[in-house]
This record gives C-alpha cells, structure tokens and sequence, in this order.
C-alpha cells in the first residue's frame, strides 16, 4: 500500500476565496488529504494525497470510504513534509 | 528642400534621356531609359531632401538654444553685481556665442535625441510592465477557469444520482479523452486488476485523474461524456 502525493501550482493572482474553494472541491471528492504550500518564490501549491489501488480495495473492503480509513495517516504524511 | 534644386537635376536627368532616345529603333530602351529617369529622381530627391532637413535642424537647434541661454542671461541681469559679476555674465556671453554654433547645435541635437531615448524607454518598460501583470491575471483567470470545469465534471462523476453506475464504469475503462498523467492516475487507482469492476473504486480513480485534463478538447470531450 502507497500514498500518493500529487503537487499542483495555484494560479498566480488566486485569492484567498479562490484558494479555500480549491480545498474544498478536493475535500468533498475522494482526496485522503489536502493542503496549500507557499513556496519560497511566493507560489502557491496544492498538495493531495491519495490512495492507492491496494488501499482503495481495502477502505471498499470494509464499508468505509478511503479517507475514512486512511485519512488520519495522510494527515501525518502532510505534516511530516513542514516539520 | 530647394525646389530650384531639384528643378536643374531634374532637367540634367531629362537631357539625358533624350539623346538616349535620339531614333524610333531604340524604342526597346524606352523602357530601362524611364526606369533610369525614375529611379534618378528619386534618389535626387532623397538626397537633397535629407540635407535640406538635416540643415533645418540645425538652423532650429542654434536658434532653440541661443533663446534658452538668452532667456537664462535675462532672468540674471535683475541680480545685483555681487550675485551676478561681471565674470559670470562673460561667462554667459560665452555660452550664448557657443549656442549659436554648429557644434552647439550638434549636442543640443543630441542631448535632445538622449532625453527623448530615456522617455521612450521608461515608457516602453512601464508599457512591459503593464503588459505582464494584464497577461498573469488572464493566465491565472484561464487557469482558474479550467479548474472550475472540471471541479463541475468531478462533482457528477462522484454522485451516483447524476452518474449512474454503470456509465461511471464504461467512463473509467473507456475514458473519452486522456492525456500522460490522467492515464497514470488512473493506473494507480487501478492497480494489477485489467478493468474497474467496482464503480466506487473508479469514480476514485476518475476523480483524482479528472484533474489531469489540461487541453480544450480533453475538458469538452469529458464534459460531453459526463453530460449524456
């Protein structure tokens, strides 16, 4: 089983209103877990994370969705890339 | 320009051609002889016009310039003697003769021609700037309005309400459209299995490739795949 990281870049100019929806259309889909990085250069970054097949079986497998099973895990993985 | 000039080049260029056509037989040559006369007066013209206006620019600059150190020595000579001395108005006097002359003229030309270099320059940079601002607001509009699209495809693709099971299947396993990244989105989701069977698991998987689509055609020919 692996999580999977995907990076997009927000669009230069996106405002706080524009970023907060970005969240919350990940959020209401199948995301384990999101977050927005501010880079050095002054970018803004979307950050998901997925499952995997193996992990998506699984959730199904037990009645549950894959954040559901997953989600407390995906949230450490964010957290372990600011710290 | 002079038209006297131009007028005695003109009649030297026109006796020239006629005693070229001195006999009906040499009418083959009319041609080349009035593409010669053409093609004469025209860079007469160029030519005489260029140092007629080069000459008036020079006229003008002399002129331009004796007036603005005339108009600096006027504005001085309400000054009493100890704020303006006799050595300072010689010194202007100096300036004034310097004015008039061609070399004085030449740098008035110049001096003009750099100020009006750095104006078109900073105007051209702010014009560059504003330029650049207008397009990253209009990139990021593009890009945001993209986005938008396929939140929109995301969210019927994940209710089962407005996507029955079965199409989100045929959608996973015959998508409409894909690119690179979408498709190895989508094999991820998928893993060794050769077909989504559960249509869970691939509205997942669609819903995490879905934010690959980049171009035109793969967002409309999604959004008209979700929509039937």
């Amino acid at each position: 089983m692996d999580m999977h990281v995907t990076e997009t870049r927000l669009p230069d100019g996106a405002s706080d209103a524009d970023i907060q929806a970005r969240i919350d259309s990940v959020m209401s889909g199948y995301a384990l877990a999101c977050i927005v990085e501010t880079r050095g250069d002054g970018s803004k970054w979307l950050v998901r994370v997925d499952a995997d097949s193996e992990m998506i079986d699984a959730a199904i497998a037990d009645g549950k969705t894959p954040r559901e099973k997953f989600g407390a895990q995906a949230q450490q993985v964010l957290a372990s890339r600011n710290s | 320009m002079r038209r006297s000039d131009l007028f005695t080049e003109l009649v030297a260029l026109g006796a020239g051609i006629a005693g070229t056509l001195t006999t009906t037989e040499q009418a083959s040559r009319v041609f080349s002889a009035v593409s010669t006369a053409v093609a004469g007066t025209h860079t007469a013209f160029n030519e005489k016009f260029l140092v007629d206006q080069t000459v008036q620019a020079l006229t003008s600059t002399m002129r331009a310039n004796r007036d603005t150190t005339k108009e600096q020595i006027f504005r001085k000579l309400n000054k009493s003697i100890a704020d303006y001395p006799l050595v300072a108005a010689l010194s202007d006097l100096e300036l004034y003769r310097q004015a008039g002359n061609l070399p004085g003229a030449m740098l008035g030309i110049s001096q003009t021609a750099n100020a009006a270099t750095t104006d078109a320059k900073a105007k051209a940079n702010a014009a560059e700037r504003e330029f650049n601002v207008l397009r990253t607001v209009e990139t990021g509009q593009v890009a945001l309005n993209l986005t938008k699209r396929l939140d929109d495809i995301k969210a019927i693709v994940r209710e089962p309400a407005n996507l029955p099971d079965a199409r989100a299947l045929a959608l996973a396993n015959r998508p409409p459209a894909i690119n690179a990244e979408f498709s190895a989105r989508l094999a991820i989701a998928r893993g060794s299995d050769a077909t989504f069977t559960n249509q869970l698991k691939a509205r997942i998987a669609l819903d995490r490739a879905i934010d690959a689509l980049r171009s035109e055609d793969e967002v409309k020919a999604w959004e008209a795949a979700v929509r039937q």
